[in-house]
């Protein structure tokens, strides 16, 4: 063997084994039979490194605690519950070969995730076509769940949020200026302002796509301020946001501001600080309720991580929540028997909605808002917003 | 107006400040440190941890950030440069590439990624200054720098270490003679602008009151930026090219919006070039490009034959058997596939004609979408679509990198940089067209023949077969008359030039080829993900391109295929430790510049001359002296200035 053929050898061996190695990672499925000790399996596919990262560490916290309660509870069935995460860094090329491997999986039961609307959507395709169910917790984008019947998200679409932000915004007054993030989730809600802001009358005197890697904004928050608004929307997350807040106190950009759902979490006030003071958020989740449910998941999570749970990390909970109940539910303990159990179940518990039912379009129908106000560096309950 | 003036100033200030320790290291090392933003981060990681964390003054947490960044900043120079003194540039650039990986995922673990408050504990006193409201920290930033500036310009003008260092940028073999230890100046040299790396991650933190790891790569492409338009090396200039910069975007971004950040940034940078090519106070001089010299002289690709081309043809088809693998598997295949095929553009541009291009996104990019527009919209076939989408990648590239024919040494480089960066930026913002942040979706799946792709497997076959046809396309030109002639412009562009080759037009040639190639492959991309968006196509998918291809050999089709291979199946072997995964993508990356600068489908130096006594006539030796006859036998490869180090040190 000359040292050319020795080096294609090589080269072969190391396809082969790159081949083989690929393949085996993800051949050892587990059993699904009804009286099996095998844990329970479920997939994630969230960011966890990346300018995303931090939400998928919510999630994480999120899970977490669902996970405590639920095989402290002793699993389901005797069977210990078990999550899959996979780090997609919040990039479509990443989600589609984790939708691959939870597919190839066979002990991966369901799905939860990705992160942002764009993402999950290149996944869908594979898990529609696989018939594994893909839980799109915080997907909003009011086509998600229009691949097919294994597409299912507990997010309220913003078509409705949006709606219900412009609503607020026109209670103060008709000259709105809105800043939403250049992603699709950003730009699909920022299209619904703009119908619902020509349905109520008002006028859309400045808005700017911003950027989630941005972080000076003084730019163009000084040509909003110079449009004279009397009220500004923010449709940004809460990283983002907080910067924003501070550099219009900054400008002398001072009217009411409203952000969006997302913004309600302890990180926007830790951030802001000062400057968070008078922002309104519109919310379905409040830990504040006195529902059991829902006390008792805003104890654990404080009592473990130190700081009270945001939008990201319920979403997650009550995600992961869901799926177990499924799994209790299902007729028969596999992926398509946890599917049919989410879509014909009613009144599923909830600590965002109280119960969730999923409606044809596999979406929570009719979700209530209401709004927060930040007052000495806390949320609280507002009926008058303006 | 005069609100974005100011706007503009405090934010070129920052860019200023990193742009300083660029250019610094450029004059001395003549290296552009890719991992310089990542210095920032950590300076400002552990700026927070020292302030917000612990408590202490805004001084003792710039102190600390000074030391731990100079320190990282010393070992930089001694894992990821001066192995590479002597070498090709393109090692000690692929390097601090690397070391930004590795960095960039260390503070991410260390720090978490989390976006945090950052407390200057500044007392709160404010100014208005016309709409704009001055706080504490805006002037003490203004302050520092502007210290900061006087006393290294002191530094560097009076005193004896300062003698050393401008001595050593401008002749490093000169000063090594006059008994400059000029391995120690460089030693010190990297320090220092890490220093300032560090400090300036501190002061902008505390100015935007929040941080998270992941801001550094931003910021460090904006430095680069800022050093090129104010003439690389020149320190005079970096802050200059820092202050236009920053001004350049408060307007822009006033007026056209945030989105239009990257464009501005990138589109003054060619601007500038174009317009002045050694950028606003740069020397004019001639400096070695990153892959030029000796770089392919000392490696001997392998050769393959007839036999051992169809066996491995025949391996690769064994996935298209449907059951043999998994979906995640063929799924990885299908990967691989997309990244072979981009990678193979830069065996056309960088292992024929010898240029580096740093912005190979973006022909991808434009491939992608205008294969996504002419599928969805035009609803062309996708065989149709894929060679159209190429043809657009190869004209737009060939044209936007036209007017940096004229520039040389790191510049022709950066030029692709910010070409590829522009690209995604201006699709970004050309939002009726491309759908802006949104991109494109439900891009129709490709139908072949009456066959509807849609299986992972399916993608599979049609990706293999296009790669194939790619991988004759390459291989037949390498062989043309082409093929000499760019290979006479790699291995010594003067000497073509005086045998009569008008260069430029060759290297236009090349880029438009893979230009092409690249295109192509974007049409399998969008194709196959069925999405595209911008962000996808940003300068890091650039880096790894490059990576994948230097990595793999640019010599041969192959390496291109082995590069990926190793590089996108290797990292899926990793995702085991999934938080870990791509720092020790970032470890193994700096190992194989390390032991295989050349590429693995290579064979190294001792071997292929062993090889070529026994066994003459074979293709290497074919290959050298097809340039040679072409351009005579003028003196080989020039030694570079490092190749005086060490001598006095």
């Amino acid at each position: 063997m000359n040292l050319r053929t020795r080096t294609l050898a090589a080269a072969a061996a190391l396809t082969a084994t790159a081949l083989v190695a690929a393949g085996c990672a993800s051949s050892s499925g587990g059993s699904t039979d009804a009286d099996s000790t095998e844990p329970i399996v479920f997939g994630v596919s969230g960011p966890l490194t990346g300018n995303q990262a931090e939400y998928g560490e919510n999630w994480q916290e999120g899970f977490a605690i669902a996970l405590d309660e639920i095989n402290g509870a002793g699993g389901i069935n005797g069977r210990e519950v078990q999550i899959d995460f996979q780090d997609s860094q919040g990039e479509a090329s990443q989600a589609t070969t984790i939708a691959q491997r939870f597919v190839s999986d066979d002990s991966v039961l369901a799905v939860l995730g990705d992160f942002s609307s764009a993402t999950s959507m290149v996944a869908s395709p594979i898990y529609q076509r696989a018939g594994l169910l893909q839980l799109g917790i915080t997907n909003s984008h009011p086509e998600f769940t229009a691949t097919g019947d294994y597409i299912f998200s507990p997010s309220v679409t913003q078509a409705v949020e949006a709606r219900v932000i412009e609503d607020a915004a026109h209670e103060i007054g008709s000259n709105i200026a809105v800043f939403y993030l250049n992603t699709d989730w950003g730009n699909t809600a920022f299209g619904v302002l703009q119908d619902q802001a020509a349905a109520n009358g008002d006028t859309i005197v400045y808005s700017s796509p911003v950027e989630e890697a941005s972080t000076d904004f003084r730019p163009q928050l000084v040509q909003a301020r110079d449009a004279k608004p009397d009220v500004v929307i923010f449709y940004t997350y809460y990283g983002t946001t907080a910067l924003l807040v501070q550099q219009a106190e900054q400008t002398g950009l001072d009217v009411p501001f409203l952000a969006v759902g997302s913004n309600y979490s302890a990180e926007f006030l830790d951030l802001a600080q000062d400057a968070a003071e008078g922002v309104y958020v519109d919310t379905t989740f409040y830990p504040e309720s006195d529902d059991p449910a829902v006390e008792s998941f805003v104890t654990a999570y404080t009592d473990e991580f130190g700081h009270a749970p945001n939008l990201f990390a319920a979403y997650a909970y009550d995600g992961l929540k869901q799926l177990a109940w499924a799994a209790e539910n299902a007729e028969t303990l596999d992926r398509e028997g946890i599917r049919n159990a989410l879509r014909d179940g009613t009144d599923i518990p909830s600590i965002i909605y109280g119960t969730a039912t999923y409606n044809d379009e596999r979406r929570i129908d009719s979700p209530r808002f209401q709004w927060l106000v930040v007052e000495d560096g806390q949320f609280v309950l507002t009926d008058q917003v303006g | 107006m005069f609100d974005l003036l100011i706007a503009g100033l405090i934010n070129g200030n920052a860019y200023a400040l990193v742009a300083l320790g660029l250019s610094l290291v450029i004059g001395v090392a003549n290296v552009v440190n890719f991992a310089h933003g990542s210095l920032f981060a950590v300076g400002a990681m552990v700026g927070w941890l020292v302030t917000s964390s612990l408590g202490m003054p805004l001084w003792l947490g710039a102190l600390a950030a000074i030391i731990v960044t100079a320190a990282l900043g010393w070992l930089i120079n001694l894992v990821a440069v001066r192995p590479f003194a002597g070498k090709a540039p393109i090692a000690a650039v692929l390097a601090t590439i690397a070391v930004m990986i590795i960095l960039d995922n260390l503070t991410q673990i260390v720090f978490g990624p989390e976006v945090r408050r950052f407390d200057s504990g500044l007392p709160d006193i404010t100014w208005q200054i016309g709409g704009i409201t001055l706080r504490l920290i805006d002037v003490v930033i203004l302050v520092t720098s502007v210290t900061l500036m006087l006393v290294l310009a002191g530094v560097l003008r009076c005193s004896k270490i300062g003698r050393a260092i401008r001595a050593t940028s401008q002749d490093r073999e000169a000063a090594a003679q006059m008994g400059v230890p000029v391995a120690r100046v460089q030693s010190i040299a990297f320090m220092v602008s890490a220093a300032l790396g560090g400090l300036a991650g501190v002061l902008v933190a505390a100015y935007f009151t929040t941080i998270a790891p992941t801001q550094g790569f931003q910021i460090g492409l904006a430095g680069i930026a800022a050093a090129a338009i104010g003439g690389l090396g020149s320190l005079l200039g970096a802050v200059i090219g820092g202050l236009v910069l920053g001004v350049a975007e408060a307007f822009g971004v006033g007026l056209w919006g945030d989105s239009a950040r990257q464009l501005i940034t990138f589109g003054a940078l060619l601007l500038v070039l174009w317009i002045r090519p050694e950028g606003i106070l740069g020397k004019k001089t001639v400096r070695r490009e990153p892959l030029t010299g000796t770089f392919f002289a000392q490696a001997r690709p392998v050769v393959m034959r007839r036999w051992q081309i169809a066996v491995l043809i025949a391996l690769a088809l064994i996935p298209t058997i449907p059951g043999v693998f998994d979906g995640y598997a063929v799924q990885i295949g299908v990967q691989i596939l997309a990244f072979a095929m981009i990678a193979l553009s830069m065996t056309v541009i960088g292992g024929a004609a010898g240029q580096l291009s740093l912005g190979q996104a973006g022909p991808v990019a434009l491939g992608a979408y205008a294969a996504a527009m002419l599928t969805k919209d035009a609803g062309l076939p996708f065989l149709v679509a894929a060679p159209l989408a190429g043809l657009v990648a190869a004209v737009l590239i060939a044209l936007l990198n036209a007017p940096s024919w004229k520039l040389s040494g790191h510049y022709p480089a950066i030029a692709t940089l910010a070409t590829g960066a522009a690209i995604s930026a201006v699709l970004l913002v050309a939002t009726p067209i491309t759908g802006g942040g949104s991109g494109i979706a439900q891009i129709p799946l490709p139908d072949i023949f009456g066959i509807q792709i849609s299986s992972t497997t399916q993608f599979y076959a049609l990706g293999l077969g296009i790669l194939l046809v790619l991988i004759l396309l390459v291989h037949r030109l390498g062989r043309s008359h082409l093929g000499l002639t760019w290979r006479a412009i790699r291995d010594d562009e003067v000497a073509a030039r005086s045998a009569g080759i008008a260069t430029p037009q060759y290297k236009s040639l090349a880029f438009g080829i893979g230009g092409f190639i690249a295109g192509v492959a974007g049409a399998f991309w969008a194709a196959q993900f069925g999405f595209v968006e911008p962000k996808i196509f940003n300068p890091n998918l650039s880096f790894q391109i490059v990576i994948i291809a230097v990595l793999g050999s640019m010599l041969r089709p192959f390496g291109a295929v082995l590069g990926s291979i190793v590089l996108v199946g290797g990292l899926e072997v990793f995702r085991v430790a999934s938080e870990t995964r791509l720092l020790i993508y970032g470890v193994v990356l700096l190992l194989l510049i390390w032991f295989r600068p050349q590429g693995i489908w290579t064979l190294p130096l001792p071997f292929a001359r062993l090889f070529r006594r026994k066994d003459a006539g074979t293709p290497v030796v074919a290959e050298q002296s097809a340039s040679a006859g072409l351009v005579g036998t003028l003196a080989g490869p020039g030694t570079d200035a490092a190749g005086g180090e060490g001598a006095r040190s």
